[in-house]
């Protein structure tokens, strides 16, 4: 099988199979990131479709010096994802939104009854997180995952994928879990609160 | 217990690995000898963790059909790769063509210059627009830098083409500049009512100061830029040069 750079360098040979190779293998990846940016499957999906269109028509010019290919297209999802969340406020701006009542982003696909704690507190961590401003959740999302060993990336590739400096990352990620970790603890209490009334 | 407790700040930024080795081994020695922080950070390391499996599995499993088919975008792909290396080149030779313009015009200007600094005419400077306009094409090529689309950005070699570009401008028209403040120097001290000839003989207590700060900038510069050509810091210090030049060449239009 070739390697990653190979079918980079094919592709920007003009092979088009090089192109689907690429396309195959990292259209998952980009979907997830976008899900996790987006909170929406279908859009999640258009989006990891335009981006990575866009990074196959200027593969050219990528620079495998600068930085890994992964982290090129995540930049590359990371903008589209803002462009699209920039729309989407455009089109649906309404009080009640921007007062926070807005309602709550779809629960994810629900699990077997069995897990079902561990699932609710998954549910209030993922509304959570897409009730993060945009910066926030790009920063907490890529921290937590994303990069190259299964985990997250490094504050030097989020900083590179957001483009902002390096401390502006580090001060966002912790920015984002203090935000989470309170409205986890608000959660909490009124999961208590009804479980008691119950 | 030794000191005080650690701020919740800081033992996020602990757990984060977001702190100064300084600060982490300080905090390190601290968690031995406190079990309250060591509480505080394990209860955050709980969550953490809480966190980062919840996203992991939501993001894992999240709810997706098969992807389009790469048919379907082969040929957008086709068309958009002739259409975007025929725009690259004319955005990158439009860019280095305005530099370079920009550089023979402030060049050009240097001339009259020579004999100036030697006699006096206070509105040479003021008045000739060969630098205000090989400012104004630096400006043009600066500014195109800076809405790149992202993950795209200029070949090395080409940054680096601009990069020099640029910075010989830059030091030229600084040059000018230094011109710019003699005669701006030599107005307020005729306006307090000296002759022009002791306006001038007193002249070089605002050249020499400004011309070393010319060296400065110039060398410092230099240094600057090589150290990151192409990155968004190099293209804004070049912005920042230039708009500060563009109103000293401008200030004495208004003044005189
Ligand atoms: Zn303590």
């Amino acid at each position: 099988m070739p390697t990653e750079q190979t079918l980079i360098q094919r592709w920007q040979a003009g092979d088009e199979r090089a192109a689907e190779a690429l396309y195959q293998q990292h259209y998952k990846r980009v979907f997830r990131l976008a899900y996790g940016l987006l909170g929406d499957a279908a859009e999640a999906e258009e989006a990891a479709q335009d981006a990575l269109t866009y990074a196959l028509i200027n593969i050219g010019r990528y620079e495998s010096r600068l930085s890994q290919f992964s982290t090129w297209l995540h930049t590359i999802t990371v903008s589209r994802c803002r462009d699209r969340q920039r729309k989407r406020r455009l089109a649906t701006f309404s009080l009640t939104r921007w007062l926070g009542w807005g309602k709550e982003p779809a629960a994810p696909t629900a699990n077997p009854e069995g897990r079902l704690v561990a699932k609710e507190t998954q549910n209030a961590i993922w509304t959570a997180v897409q009730n993060l401003s945009p910066p926030l959740r790009e920063a907490i999302v890529l921290r937590h995952w994303g990069g190259a060993a299964g985990d997250g990336h490094t504050y030097r590739e989020i900083a590179d994928i957001v483009g902002c400096p390096i401390g502006t990352a580090q001060s966002r990620v912790r920015l984002a879990y203090q935000q989470l970790s309170q409205r986890l603890a608000a959660s909490e209490l009124a999961l208590l609160a009804e479980e008691n009334w119950s | 217990m030794i000191g005080k407790h650690f701020s919740e700040e800081m033992i996020i930024g602990y757990l984060y690995h977001t702190l100064t080795d300084a600060r982490r081994e300080e905090m390190d020695v601290h968690l031995l000898a406190c079990p309250h922080c060591r509480n505080v950070l394990a209860a955050h390391e709980a969550q953490q963790k809480q966190i980062d499996l919840a996203l992991k599995q939501t993001i894992m499993n999240a709810p997706a059909s098969a992807p389009v088919s790469f048919a379907a975008i082969a040929p957008q792909l086709r068309s958009g790769v002739r259409l975007s290396a025929r725009w690259e080149r004319l955005v990158n030779g439009f860019t280095v063509a305005t530099a370079v313009s920009g550089l023979i015009l402030a060049l050009l200007s240097l001339f009259p210059l020579v004999q100036l600094f030697w006699a006096w005419d206070l509105h040479l400077a003021a008045t000739d627009p060969l630098p205000t306009i090989a400012s104004v094409c630096f400006g043009l090529a600066t500014v195109g830098q800076f809405e790149r689309r992202p993950g795209i950005s200029f070949s090395h070699l080409l940054a680096s083409v601009l990069t020099l570009l640029l910075w010989l401008g830059t030091a030229v028209i600084g040059l000018q500049n230094i011109l710019v403040l003699r005669d701006l120097f030599m107005w307020v001290v005729m306006v307090q009512g000296s002759t022009p000839q002791a306006a001038l003989r007193m002249s070089p207590l605002a050249v020499l100061p400004a011309a070393i700060l010319w060296v400065i900038v110039v060398i410092g510069g230099a240094e600057y830029h090589r150290r990151r050509i192409g990155q968004r810091e190099s293209w804004r210090l070049l912005a920042l040069t230039i708009v500060i030049q563009l109103l000293l060449l401008l200030l004495p239009r208004f003044l005189f």
